[in-house]
């Protein structure tokens, strides 16, 4: 979370998550080199990078469109998501490498311009098995370059969320596009099952995954609340939340994250200004509640962030009968002053 | 996430789950059985002893092979430099006007030697000259002519 523009906010965690991106980067690579050393002793350093580029790209991709349902199926995931973006610019970096190495290889020495000629040098649009695999990849390495340039809170700020989000939603047709360049292209040349097995297993497990999270969602946004009092809806009870966490409700179709923080209850909207993060799945840190998304931080008794910062979002009624926890849905405005339901032991 | 955008992801990926699977399946019963380079000969297979004829050209050394017998020719075909087009195919000469229908030798691709088998009919009239052709840009490179 940042006050004003800086190319990137770094704290140790950003760091650490950083580090052991470059580590095993590296490490993939090297062993990718060792291997094919030492079982293809006559491969040119251009076709090396080619290939381990490409290969380590695809990995990346796939744990990329993993970590979002992961961390909605488990919240020890969370970790992953914190600095996605910086694991995606180094997909879109190592992708570049390959487009780039392949491009120079395949097309540079001719008398017609490289990029001319990835799209005239075949044209058999209408076969299966013979078509142009390298436009797929060249339209793919577009939507991960314009998602790579993007990718700083400063776009987000000035596309606002919605239009943000909507150019970031291209990846699953980059994802498609990759997929496809790697099936009518090097999967053509090749009699070994072994790659169609690895790709039809990473689309399948995301599939799942995506699926699975989205059902597990849609069950969440479909809780039934039986008990009602004068606008107030009986959520669960009281030991149900543990202190600085939350449980998340959803009622007449808007998701609220109660709090309990000390010795009180608070309600606020579920969603975080900055990138729509879940608010009801992160904690209390020095009294803010916290993102898991991204760290960005509200206060639970009004939902403002702290000052400097401007983010609000609306909060709610609580109260507490018996044990059990009373929530009215009906929001106030966005940075409305509660007290919050004082628990009593 | 708000609710319309988990909306989405879940199109998207009902999308994707039925698209996907139906595109891996689709390219991988298109796999060829053979590789698609059929004409690249390596250079493994034995050189015939005799040289009959050769040219030194900047680019490219081209030889004329023959056993002792004259039965089994050959043409040893060694590029100096990388081609500047890589899709360059060798044509023998037959007379047709038509450059496809004249007899595909074979494909040569980077710096490195080629070894490609030649008929030979006994009796009939033949010629050993060559054409350089790119098939992409329809071109004719360079034409190489032996005597006989």
């Amino acid at each position: 979370m940042s006050a004003s523009y800086t190319a990137v906010g770094w704290n140790r965690q950003k760091k650490i998550y950083d580090w052991v991106i470059a580590g095993l980067c590296t490490a993939y690579l090297t062993l990718f080199a060792l291997l094919t050393l030492i079982f293809n002793d006559q491969v040119t350093l251009e076709t090396l990078i080619i290939r381990s580029t490409s290969t380590l790209a695809v990995l990346l991709l796939h744990i990329i469109l993993a970590i979002g349902p992961l961390c909605r199926l488990n919240n020890k995931c969370l970790p992953l998501l914190y600095n996605r973006r910086h694991l995606g610019v180094t997909m879109f970096s190592m992708a570049l490498i390959h487009g780039v190495f392949s491009l120079f290889q395949f097309h540079a020495l001719g008398n017609v311009n490289p990029l001319v000629s990835l799209f005239i040098s075949n044209t058999n649009y209408s076969s299966l098995p013979a078509f142009p695999f390298q436009a797929l990849g060249f339209f793919a390495l577009f939507i991960f370059f314009v998602m790579a340039v993007t990718s700083h809170d400063f776009w987000l700020h000035n596309l606002s969320p919605g239009i943000w989000k909507t150019l970031h939603m291209f990846v699953y047709l980059a994802y498609f596009l990759v997929v496809m360049h790697v099936m009518l292209g090097v999967i053509q040349y090749e009699n070994n099952p072994v790659l169609v097995i690895m790709i039809f297993t990473g689309m399948a497990a995301l599939t799942v995954l995506h699926l699975r999270a989205a059902f597990r969602e849609h069950r969440t946004d479909s809780q039934q609340f039986s008990k009602q009092l004068e606008g107030f809806v009986c959520v669960c009870d009281v030991q149900d939340i543990e202190n600085g966490r939350a449980k998340i409700f959803c009622i007449d179709k808007e998701r609220i994250a109660v709090y309990r923080h000390e010795d009180r209850m608070y309600a606020i909207h579920n969603v975080c200004k900055h990138q729509g993060g879940p608010l009801g799945e992160g904690k209390i840190i020095d009294g803010c509640i916290t993102c898991p998304w991204h760290g960005y931080q509200y206060l639970p008794q009004n939902g403002q962030s702290p000052p400097p910062f401007k983010e609000k979002v609306s909060t709610y009624d609580v109260k507490l009968i018996e044990n059990k926890v009373w929530l009215n849905p009906i929001p106030f405005a966005e940075g409305t002053e509660r007290e919050g339901a004082l628990i009593k032991n | 996430m708000i609710k319309t955008l988990r909306k989405r992801h879940l199109r998207v990926w009902i999308v994707l789950a039925i698209v996907l699977p139906i595109g891996i399946l689709l390219s991988w019963l298109v796999i060829p059985n053979q590789a698609a380079v059929k004409l690249l000969q390596s250079h493994e297979q034995p050189l015939l002893p005799v040289i009959w004829k050769s040219k030194d050209l900047i680019n490219y050394q081209v030889t004329i092979r023959t056993n002792q017998q004259h039965k089994q020719w050959q043409l040893e075909w060694v590029n100096k430099k990388i081609l500047e087009v890589p899709s360059t195919v060798i044509y023998r000469v037959n007379g047709a006007a038509d450059i496809a229908k004249n007899e595909l030798i074979g494909r040569i691709e980077t710096r490195g030697s080629y070894t490609f088998p030649l008929q030979w009919i006994a009796g009939k009239e033949q010629s050993f000259q060559f054409i350089l052709y790119d098939f992409i840009h329809q071109q004719i490179i360079d034409s190489i002519n032996f005597q006989l």
